[in-house]
């Protein structure tokens, strides 16, 4: 990779970051529309957008971009409230940018027809915006800032006035801070240029004195590149915190030069309210800042969302490092294991010793758990993605919903986050588009509120994680499921299947292609390759759901792709673990429930199942003695094609096992999903029990 | 050693012994030697696949080397050792009866492998060379690694086939 293409990787990647951030702040802003600052982030995403995508060539992304950027300054800088269309426009037009960037990297030639359209309507929208203004508001208040002004105003630091507040708090709150803080407002006249000052001489000369100098410039005021002078001083006043062991007569001795009206200087008091300092300086600000003052008042009142969460400082790893890092921590563990269970380090008796050992496994213990930590983040974007879903989907359907998440902040690894957006985007949409009636006089009928509402939840339950989506809508007809699945020969009419079971047959693939029962049409359309993907992440799927009152459908997921919670088992001598979460259960059969049918293989029947044996022996040609099943012990797994017995010769326990994988050359063995290190440092292979298939049908 | 650094152009193998025949393998393959130790078997694998080792942690396949070879099976002995080789960022061991030496040997005295009659496939060996009275065999990592690859998936899908699912 050339150095030119690492960079390109890296703009792709931020921009991909962008985008989806964008996606999910169009949507709380479109909940809110009076939250500026909202608006305020989406400019700047669009902003960097525009910037960088014009740098690596990506021209009609950046021209999009630019006058999008163009409508949404515009607003930023009027305060104007938007009009419902128009915010439409702004969604849709995000929705665009996706597009784009996709055609871009696939260096697809044509564009989305939504591209032109959009654009169009955007510059009409900006044409019609910057006529209709500048005539009639006046220049200083509400005319959208020039474009120098629009880049260098306080873009960065977009509430000087806020951050001021706050620093004089942060002085305040600290008694015993011997330094004197100073708040300097600087005027300069517009000639102060050729008098021979300039702010910056300022702020270098109190460098010089102070520990610490703060500065907000203010450039509203300054004229567009037509009109601009450069000996003359447009930039109407700059703010300066100082904080300095020198007393106010020092600080004042800097401008002494300066006429009287360019400056005000005062120290702030230790002592004083923090509230009535606040209010006067938010008079002081006022001035240069107008408009700032409103929205922040309607902010306070209006924006229930919390936007502080947001700022959490992060590092980008490259997860082949983090892989990197737990195996060595894995290692760790084992050589620290060998050193604790070292027979000759025990016979020292040494209390020293056993204490260092002690400690030694302590924080190996910790560094294990923080490294697996680093693999964990908050499904809270992924659920944010999903408030995209769930509006789209609600629009199109024309079902109003309301839509409540729980559990934003439960951790899941991020390699499994990444691909459970599918499954869930997937049955999202079916819970709005089958679950939910389809008019509102049918849930009025049903005594329900007319809006339908989908609970997004994440939870942990023992050593799981779920994630379920819950609609209170219709419910599924366990009856009609049932004979459909026996009109579809998946199963026969006497089988005696529990709820679950039932459900999950709607999973099954193609069970609904063909014409439903009216009120089950569509479900399960899909559903298969959702419960695929949940299954390649080691989860499962489970359905409930009651008649009038709605269904939920929650994946169940391991905690971590890393580790799985096993049942160890002997067959042949060796070790094997079975998945715990695919385990019903193990017993020793009693000789009269073993049957054995001619050709077909052994069979155990148990509370009215008949369950195919499968020797463990049997499937890996193993050399063993043969036994009879009620010698040993059957596993009773749950499996796609049904349930199946998998006999062992003994059960050794249950236990949590680092999944590695056997190497490319071994891993096209389907019946093994991987290797885990036992504590003497053993490798005991972990079976993929769905690629069981009981030898008997051929 | 000074030796090897004045003599830069020649290139060191290690060498090792299969019965009585003596083999090299190009030292920049070579990860680790390692004494013999416990193999947990794969079911379902050609009988040279002896299994996987846990080697400080990762799990790393061994092929025994005799067998792949075609020679006969033979206990394992103080002698016997797992050379692990490196190939494309895979590790993979090979189980060999005695691990010789490294030896420095001239380009100019490697020679093309003769290609008549052998018990052993030709193709693995990339050249010959002679260390005092011994003829050493120069294995070609690569191909013996694409070669266990492919053995190992058509073994797997013909069990497969045969079992009539």
């Amino acid at each position: 990779m050339t150095k030119q293409e690492q960079v390109k990787a890296i703009f792709i990647e931020e921009a991909g970051e962008i985008i989806e951030k964008l996606n999910v702040d169009i949507l709380r802003f479109e909940e809110n529309s009076a939250d500026f600052e909202l608006l305020n982030e989406i400019f700047r995403g669009v902003h960097t957008l525009k910037g960088n995508s014009n740098a690596f060539g990506f021209t009609r992304l950046g021209e999009f971009v630019h006058h999008f950027e163009d409508l949404l300054d515009h607003y930023r800088t009027t305060k104007e409230a938007i009009e419902p269309d128009n915010l439409e426009l702004f969604v849709g037009s995000v929705d665009v940018i996706n597009d784009v960037m996709q055609c871009e990297l696939d260096t697809v030639e044509e564009l989305p027809q939504s591209y032109t359209l959009y654009l169009e309507k955007i510059i009409a929208l900006m044409l019609f915006k910057t006529n209709q203004n500048t005539p009639a508001t006046t220049p200083a208040e509400t005319s959208p800032l020039n474009d120098l002004a629009s880049e260098f105003s306080f873009d960065e630091e977009r509430q000087p006035k806020e951050a001021i507040e706050k620093r004089i708090e942060e002085y305040q709150s600290q008694d015993n801070n011997p330094l004197n803080l100073f708040y300097i407002d600087l005027r300069l006249d517009s000639d102060g240029y050729k008098r021979g000052f300039d702010p910056l001489i300022f702020l270098h000369i109190l460098q010089e004195k102070a520990s610490s100098v703060e500065s907000f410039f203010d450039m509203s005021s300054v004229k567009s590149l037509e009109e601009f002078s450069a000996d003359e001083n447009q930039i109407a006043n700059v703010l300066i915190l100082v904080l300095t062991q020198q007393n106010i007569s020092d600080i004042e001795e800097c401008f002494e030069f300066l006429f009287e009206h360019e400056y005000t200087i005062r120290q702030i008091e230790k002592d004083s309210p923090t509230a009535n300092k606040t209010s006067e300086i938010s008079t002081d600000t006022a001035v240069a800042v107008p408009a700032q003052t409103e929205s922040i008042v309607s902010k306070k009142i209006e924006n229930s969302i919390p936007t502080a969460t947001l700022v959490k400082s992060t590092i980008k790893i490259d997860t082949n490092k983090l892989d990197e890092l737990f195996d060595s921590v894995g290692e760790l563990v084992i050589a620290q294991n060998f050193i604790a269970q070292n027979e000759k380090i025990r016979a020292i008796e040494d209390e020293s010793i056993s204490r260092a050992i002690e400690t030694l496994s302590k924080i190996t213990k910790r560094i294990q758990d923080r490294v697996m930590s680093l693999r964990m983040v908050a499904i809270r974007d992924t659920f944010d993605k999903m408030k995209r879903v769930v509006r789209d989907t609600s629009k199109k359907t024309g079902k109003p919903l309301h839509l409540i998440v729980q559990g934003e902040d439960t951790e899941i690894d991020k390699t499994m986050i990444d691909s459970l957006s599918d499954p869930l985007i997937h049955i999202i949409r079916n819970a709005i588009d089958h679950g939910l009636e389809n008019d509102i006089d049918e849930r009025i009928a049903a005594n329900k509120e007319p809006e339908g509402t989908i609970t997004l939840r994440a939870y942990h339950k023992s050593g799981s994680i779920v994630v379920s989506v819950k609609d209170d809508g219709r419910g599924i007809s366990k009856e009609k499921v049932f004979q459909k699945a026996v009109s579809k020969g998946i199963v026969a009419a006497d089988d005696n299947l529990t709820d679950s079971q039932i459900f999950s047959l709607i999973m099954q693939p193609g069970f609904s292609t063909v014409d439903v029962i009216s009120d089950l049409s569509g479900r399960g359309v899909g559903l298969d390759v959702v419960k695929t993907s949940i299954e390649k992440l080691r989860g499962k799927i489970e359905i409930d759901s009651k008649i009038g009152e709605g269904s939920t459908f929650s994946m169940v997921l391991p905690l971590t792709l890393a580790i799985i919670d096993g049942m160890l088992v002997k067959a042949a001598e060796e070790i094997y673990i079975i998945p715990t979460l695919s385990v019903v259960e193990s017993f020793r059969p009693n000789e009269e429930i073993v049957h054995v049918l001619k050709g077909k293989g052994e069979f155990v029947s148990l509370r009215g199942q008949h369950i195919p044996i499968v020797r463990l022996s049997d499937v890996f040609s193993l050399s063993t003695q043969r036994i009879n099943p009620w010698e040993g012990i059957l596993v009773c797994v749950e499996t796609e094609s049904g349930r199946i017995a998998i006999m062992v010769d003994e059960l050794l326990g249950r236990q949590q096992v680092v999944i590695k994988t056997l190497g490319q050359s071994l891993a096209k063995l389907k019946e093994i999903s991987g290797g885990a290190i036992l504590g003497n440092g053993d490798i005991a292979l972990i079976l993929n029990v769905e690629a069981f298939r009981p030898a008997l049908e051929g | 050693m000074e030796q090897n650094t004045l003599q830069s152009k020649k290139e060191r193998y290690l060498t090792f012994y299969l019965g009585n025949e003596q083999y090299g393998i190009a030292i920049d393959r070579i990860k680790e030697i390692i004494a013999m130790m416990k193999v947990t078997h794969i079911p379902k694998t050609p009988d040279f696949m002896r299994g996987v080792i846990n080697l400080r942690g990762l799990i790393i396949p061994v092929v025994d080397t005799r067998l792949r070879f075609g020679m006969e099976f033979r206990e394992p002995d103080m002698h016997t050792t797992i050379v692990i080789v490196e190939v494309e960022k895979i590790n993979i061991g090979f189980i060999v009866d005695r691990v010789e030496e490294v030896a420095s040997i001239d380009p100019s005295h490697l020679s093309e492998p003769p290609r008549f009659g052998s018990h052993i496939d030709t193709d693995f060996i990339c050249s010959m060379a002679q260390i005092e009275e011994n003829v050493v065999m120069i294995l070609d990592v690569l191909k013996l690694f694409e070669a266990d690859e492919l053995v190992s998936i058509e073994n797997i899908t013909q069990t497969h086939t045969s079992q009539g699912e």
